[in-house]
């Protein structure tokens, strides 16, 4: 104890004034209105999924550095934060055990067995909802109306399909989330009452977030539909926007600290990157939410980013 | 090998298991690795994979064996893969002929596994002037080490992917198959699950010895 006193410790020293915990319990918070909306729009049992989840992760959490003999974090509140984040992609018509299964993957694969928090290299809620989407397609996909429990597809599923026949949301729709969609995604209103509140606390970065939603409207503006030459559709570009997890992942997901570039000018390369890519997988891939798959990939590339933006050092030459 | 004398039966012994356990191909070498992600889906095809291999590792070696003597220093690479290469093509056309729906299955893994290292690897394991019959056994005994993994790992993808093995159910019923498992996702994740798995069991059984490997 007296040799740490006297010696310096393991640089950075300058310390944050936040904890991660203080962090944590910020994003938490800021995604309580998203929670709120998905309670109204589709009923209680949309809030077991997200309790289920977030007791297994937590408790998973801890078994997991029981087992390894690590320091027990889980009052953090990182695992709350992991397991609320994939509950609230889920969507409310799931089978119950669909949420703790992905919360399993998400701590002890991806988290615990690279080191804890801080150390995994990808998205664990999203690596999660990744490998459930992959494992049980037609559970993943089990949308429903909101307010009645009727089967529905999403408007990104419909946009996927051109079916005609199912007509698309008023934007207004879109905007509050009385759409089919997963738990805590459809209320594009309510993610960004949290995401600017996050952004105005500087606890998230602007550039992220800018740069997905961006990119996002102007990639899904500039296709007008299939067949058709290159034109300008502003309808298309404001339904990818509101539509599916854009506005969840863009201010929630990819700025996770531990997955995102840390220069400005990689983290404006890694929102384009991500919203360019969420686009053509979404209009040209096997499944209808690009998103995930483009974070993931995001996420592995950015320590790249990083080293092609890092400042030079004067006089430093490449 | 120490300078106490042990019986040729013993020392053969040992040098199949050190191709099942210390020097395991696919989980303590990392060898074959892009065959067993591939292949490992189906339990099957596995099994014949693992056949193929160990057959092959045991032909090339005996081979190596009896001609590596004679080949120049220079042209030993070339001389093991043409080797190598010669066999995996006469198994990928035996297997075209009599086992013509698994040789689909298969596709081009069969005829990769002549460019990994996994046989160079096994006829580097041999000493340079040993018996044939110890090359024989360290072809098997490589061989088998890998089958015995490949077959772990089917087992353990097939059984998650469809809850069965082959024809015979294993899972109850209303198990939700994880089909990721069928995926290469799904193979990536287990293989690193049973890599780790490997490596904990074999430090758990000798301690002393893993701790002496890191050093070197």
């Amino acid at each position: 104890m007296r040799e740490a006193e006297t010696t310096n410790g393991i640089p950075p020293y300058i310390r944050a004034i936040r904890s991660t915990r203080q962090i944590m319990l910020m994003v938490l918070l800021a995604l309580l209105p998203a929670v709120w909306t998905g309670y109204c729009h589709f009923g209680s049992e949309a809030m077991y999924h997200l309790a289920y989840t977030v007791v297994t992760a937590v408790s998973v959490e801890c078994v997991c550095q029981l087992v390894l003999k690590r320091p027990v974090t889980i009052l953090d509140g990182s695992a709350a934060l992991t397991g609320l984040l994939l509950g609230m992609c889920l969507p409310p018509a799931a089978p119950f055990w669909i949420g703790p299964a992905g919360a399993v993957v998400a701590i002890v694969l991806v988290k615990q067995m690279y080191g804890g928090l801080g150390c995994n290299f990808v998205n664990p809620a999203l690596t999660a909802r990744a490998l459930l989407h992959i494992s049980w397609p037609t559970q993943m996909s089990a949308f429903v109306k909101p307010y009645e429990a009727i089967a529905a597809v999403t408007p990104l599923g419909v946009i996927a399909d051109y079916d005609s026949t199912q007509a698309v949301p008023s934007m207004m729709q879109l905007f509050n989330g009385e759409i089919a969609g997963c738990i805590g995604e459809t209320s594009a209103m309510a993610l960004m009452i949290g995401g600017i509140v996050l952004i105005f606390l500087e606890v998230i970065d602007y550039r992220i977030p800018t740069g997905i939603m961006a990119a996002v409207f102007i990639t899904a503006s500039l296709y007008a539909g299939p067949g058709s030459s290159i034109g300008f559709s502003f309808n298309n570009g404001l339904i990818h926007l509101l539509s599916g997890g854009t506005m969840l992942a863009a201010f929630f997901m990819a700025t996770d600290y531990v997955t995102s570039p840390i220069t400005p000018k990689a983290r404006w390369l890694y929102g384009v990157s991500i919203g360019v890519l969420t686009v053509i997988i979404r209009l040209w891939g096997a499944y209808p939410e690009g998103l995930t798959f483009a974070i993931l990939l995001m996420n592995i590339v950015a320590p790249l980013m990083e080293r092609l933006t890092f400042p030079r050092r004067f006089g430093e030459v490449r | 090998m120490t300078g106490i004398k042990t019986a040729a039966g013993s020392v053969h012994l040992q040098e199949i298991g050190q191709g099942l356990w210390g020097q395991n191909p696919l989980l303590r070498l990392g060898l074959g690795i892009c065959t067993a992600l591939a292949v490992s889906g189906s339990f099957r095809d596995s099994c014949y994979v693992g056949l193929v291999v160990t057959l092959l590792l045991m032909a090339s070696n005996t081979v190596f064996a009896i001609f590596g003597g004679k080949v120049p220093q220079k042209l030993g690479l070339v001389f093991k893969i043409t080797i190598i290469a010669s066999f995996i093509t006469a198994a990928d056309g035996i297997m075209k002929i009599y086992y013509a729906d698994i040789h689909q299955n298969l596709g081009i893994y069969l005829p990769l596994v002549a460019v990994n290292g996994l046989a160079i690897a096994s006829s580097d394991a041999m000493s340079q002037h040993g018996s044939v019959a110890s090359a024989v056994c360290i072809g098997l005994g490589m061989g088998l080490g890998y089958s015995g993994a490949l077959l772990s790992l089917a087992i353990i993808r097939e059984v998650l992917g469809t809850g069965s093995l082959g024809d015979l159910p294993v899972l109850p019923i209303g198990f939700s198959r994880i089909l990721a498992m069928l995926h290469p996702s799904g193979a990536f994740i287990a293989l690193g699950l049973l890599l780790g798995l490997f490596s904990f069991l074999k430090q758990l059984l000798s301690p002393e010895q893993e701790s002496k490997e890191s050093q070197i």
